[in-house]
């Protein structure tokens, strides 16, 4: 680079905040459903507060607001910085900035109002699908554009995850939104029976795999080498990696649907790809942990790495646990209990969480121009949230593993031993459990919310002082 | 073959599943990379002033566990369904699964049910071990509109209170839940001749039960009910279990005995069912059944 590069760095900024703002609400909403479990009254008998209309806000929230804001965010800064240019259009990317939180809004007051197209994850009705399309389409020029335009030759592996999770998700968008509309609030989706469950869990496990994986492995191979100092530790891992993931990933959808009236070789071939994906999963994990190797000494001092690295723990916990689930006998234990919460969770929390926490805890004083607030408290953060993650799955999956066996459980008559009601009464311990661990996450974003605003809000640093002349 | 449309698709399935799997292999093979010697060489690769990447070699034990996925996907589908319309050597099916389970609990269970159906309801009411499985299948069947405590809910009946809307003999609870009961109160507000004569008959109801009422509204609501009422409730309001029709002059109450609930029931009726449970647990398995929830009643009496 012979000239300097003026970064657009405002959208990026933008999406920054607003990734610690929705991640505030998303998971106060997931702490408010938790209360719901363990104490049902607090639905106060009013129609929009009830679960099944703020469980779709809180999914939406976490991983579309929180989540994506975080992904819109990291892949403009990363883009432009390993390409050594400007982002290709500033219009589009203000664009898809206003746009994504449009339809933010749209879906937090759609949600509670009951407005849903039912399909877990894609609840969003017509017309903000249609919305989603064109800010998705614009994001795809912008990042795309911008590659196009590089100045340097080689395309950095975290562009890479990102260019994979943005073509796949709108090529699951697309297909899994396809309906017939009938009012401008109510739509029928295009598919019926078990087509239409096939394609809505191609659509949800790619979600996981594209949108919650992909794109946050591309935020992953900038944010650890960067904080740490390191070289990455296999360029050839990564490759590897890369295309064994996004090849692998799109057959899995069919492992939330055992024993149901999909037929058996689908099932079969989500299983056995499900399992072939975790090796490619934990080449992520090693090269994220490799790269560290060598720098050790910093993770005891340095709470954004922390950040990283456990999240790329969680990353390979969760990824060697999904595998597991997607086998047919223990999923047979495993479905429809609270250890598939405590999995997403594992992953969400932990994965998703704490890798868009510690890239935030690098941007946005960065891109402020100031020094992080508090040291100290962000590694209080890191410690009330790391203590939430673990009280929060391991409580589910002590639910949810009693849960699958008293399900199961016969008398030798042949009789269920234990009717619904004693289970969800057996589990009521573990929701007040999962509860405080979900407080306690939620506790550490407002540190941080505080935190990050005392760094903004301080007053700009004094200019580096010159050397002075010797004076007498 | 009933899964697909045409034969391709089935050949279309198993070539590309095996040839997908199979991909992985060079993939992997070709970009293995050898142990350097000393220090570990970077791709050469600089973004962003400092990042940089090793080029080293795959791990070996990731490698490995790669491979143990693949050849485990390679066996499981010569094995299993997958490819295509290919049963899989073992001839397993989701279906043949069912089958063979539903054959095992039939061979183990129905023996125990059948010597219970041999016996007399009252025998069986007399015998403890009966009642604690009728009160299993209570629990796993009945309990979620009925409750556990078997007290019922606002449209499902009490059970433990004695009053019965379709009889109180084992035959009768039989036949209640063998084939289930639909009970049909049609909308009377028309007949009665709008809102001032539901509030008349209701008033009468009120005073067949023994509450508080308003005399004069309940000796006008007293004509319509014997003309309109009594053929199905009977003049005393006492009802008749061979057409479901509830004793309204106990004041025991399915839907509420205050005056809304009242009028309501009146002016537009009501639709209870009790789903058939035929299919779902067969004759003997009912036959108990019935004998623990005549129990429950008698117990009150």
């Amino acid at each position: 680079m012979n000239e300097t590069v003026e970064y657009n760095d405002k959208v990026v900024q933008q999406f920054a905040i607003m990734t610690v703002v929705w991640g505030i609400v998303g998971m106060l909403v997931g702490v408010v459903i938790a209360a719901q479990l363990a104490w049902p009254a607090l639905n106060f008998d009013i129609a929009w507060l009830t679960f099944g209309r703020l469980r779709p806000l809180h999914t939406n929230a976490v991983i579309f607001a929180f989540g994506g804001c975080a992904l819109f965010a990291t892949s403009y800064y990363v883009v432009q910085r390993t390409c050594g240019v400007r982002l290709f259009s500033d219009f589009l990317a203000s664009l898809t900035f206003w746009g994504w939180q449009t339809v933010i809004v749209l879906a937090a007051i759609t949600l509670p109002l009951g407005i849903t197209t039912s399909k877990e994850y894609a609840e969003l009705e017509w017309p903000i699908d249609i919305l989603i399309t064109i800010i998705w389409v614009s994001y795809a020029v912008v990042f795309f554009g911008t590659i196009l335009k590089r100045k340097i030759p080689h395309i950095y592996v975290a562009n890479w995850f990102f260019a994979g999770f943005i073509l796949a998700v709108a090529v699951l968008h697309v297909m899994n939104s396809a309906a017939m509309p009938v009012t401008l609030f109510k739509s029928y989706s295009a598919y019926a029976g078990v087509q239409d469950a096939m394609v809505q869990w191609w659509y949800g496990h790619n979600a996981v795999g594209f949108f919650l994986t992909a794109g946050f492995l591309g935020i992953m191979y900038y944010f650890i080498p960067k904080q740490a100092n390191r070289p990455v530790y296999s360029y050839r891992l990564s490759v590897v990696h890369f295309w064994a993931l996004v090849f692998t990933y799109i057959w899995a959808g069919p492992h939330h649907l055992h024993y149901t009236a999909l037929p058996d070789w689908a099932q079969s071939l989500g299983m056995v790809f499900s399992l072939i994906l975790l090796a490619p999963s934990w080449g992520g994990m090693v090269n994220g942990i490799m790269t560290l190797s060598g720098a050790w000494e910093k993770l005891r001092s340095d709470p954004i790495l922390k950040f990283l690295v456990v999240s790329v723990s969680f990353y390979g916990m969760s990824t060697f646990e999904g595998p597991m689930m997607s086998i047919k006998t223990v999923n047979a234990l495993s479905h429809y209990t609270d250890w598939t919460i405590g999995h997403v969770h594992s992953g969400a929390l932990g994965w998703v969480g704490f890798i868009s926490i510690g890239a935030m805890y690098y941007l946005i004083p960065r891109l402020a121009g100031r020094e992080l607030y508090s040291i100290r408290l962000a590694n209080v953060h890191f410690l009330v949230a790391t203590i939430g993650i673990v009280l929060y799955i391991t409580a589910m999956w002590v639910s949810g593993i009693m849960q699958g066996l008293m399900w199961r459980a016969v008398n030798p008559d042949g009789t269920l031993t234990y009717s619904f009601i004693e289970s969800v009464q057996a589990m009521h311990p573990f929701y007040i459990i999962r509860f405080m661990g979900g407080l306690l996450y939620l506790g550490g974003m407002l540190l941080m919310a505080y935190n990050l605003a005392r760094t903004i809000y301080s007053p700009a640093p004094a200019p580096q002082p010159r050397a002075q002349a010797a004076t007498g | 073959m009933a899964d697909f449309t045409s034969g391709f698709w089935h050949w279309f399935i198993a070539i590309g599943t095996v040839l997908s799997i199979l991909a992985l292999f060079p993939l992997i093979f070709m970009n293995r990379g050898h142990k350097p010697e000393g220090d570990p060489e970077t791709s050469g690769h600089v973004w962003d002033e400092d990042l940089t990447e090793y080029n080293n070699p795959l791990p070996s034990w990731w490698l490995n566990l790669f491979i143990i996925t693949l050849v485990f996907a390679l066996v499981y589908l010569t094995l299993y369904p997958g490819l295509g319309s290919f049963q899989g050597l073992l001839g397993w099916s989701s279906k043949g699964q069912y089958q063979e389970e539903i054959g095992f609990a039939k061979e183990r269970f129905d023996p125990i049910f059948e010597q219970y159906a041999s016996l007399s309801p009252s025998d069986l009411i007399a015998n403890a071990d009966a009642m604690r499985t009728g009160k299993r299948l209570f629990l796993n069947n009945c309990a979620q509109c009925h409750g556990s405590d078997a007290y019922g809910a606002s449209g499902f009946p009490n059970l433990v209170d004695n009053d019965w809307q379709w009889g109180s003999e084992h035959e009768q609870i039989y036949q209640t839940i063998i084939n289930g009961r639909i009970a049909a109160m049609p909308p009377w507000e028309t007949p009665l001749g709008g809102p001032d004569g539901v509030r008349d008959v209701t008033h009468y109801v009120l005073n067949l039960s023994g509450q508080e009422h308003n005399a004069e509204f309940a000796s006008a609501g007293k004509a319509k009910y014997d003309q309109l009422c009594a053929a199905c409730h009977q003049p005393n309001g006492s009802g008749n279990v061979l057409l479901g029709a509830p004793n309204i002059a106990d004041n025991i109450w399915l839907y509420g005995g205050s005056y809304d609930d009242i009028y309501h029931s009146i002016a537009i009726g009501r639709n209870g069912v009790m789903p058939a449970f035929n299919n779902l647990l067969g004759e003997d398995r009912v036959y108990l059944l019935s004998a623990y929830v005549q129990s429950l009643g008698e117990q009150n009496q």
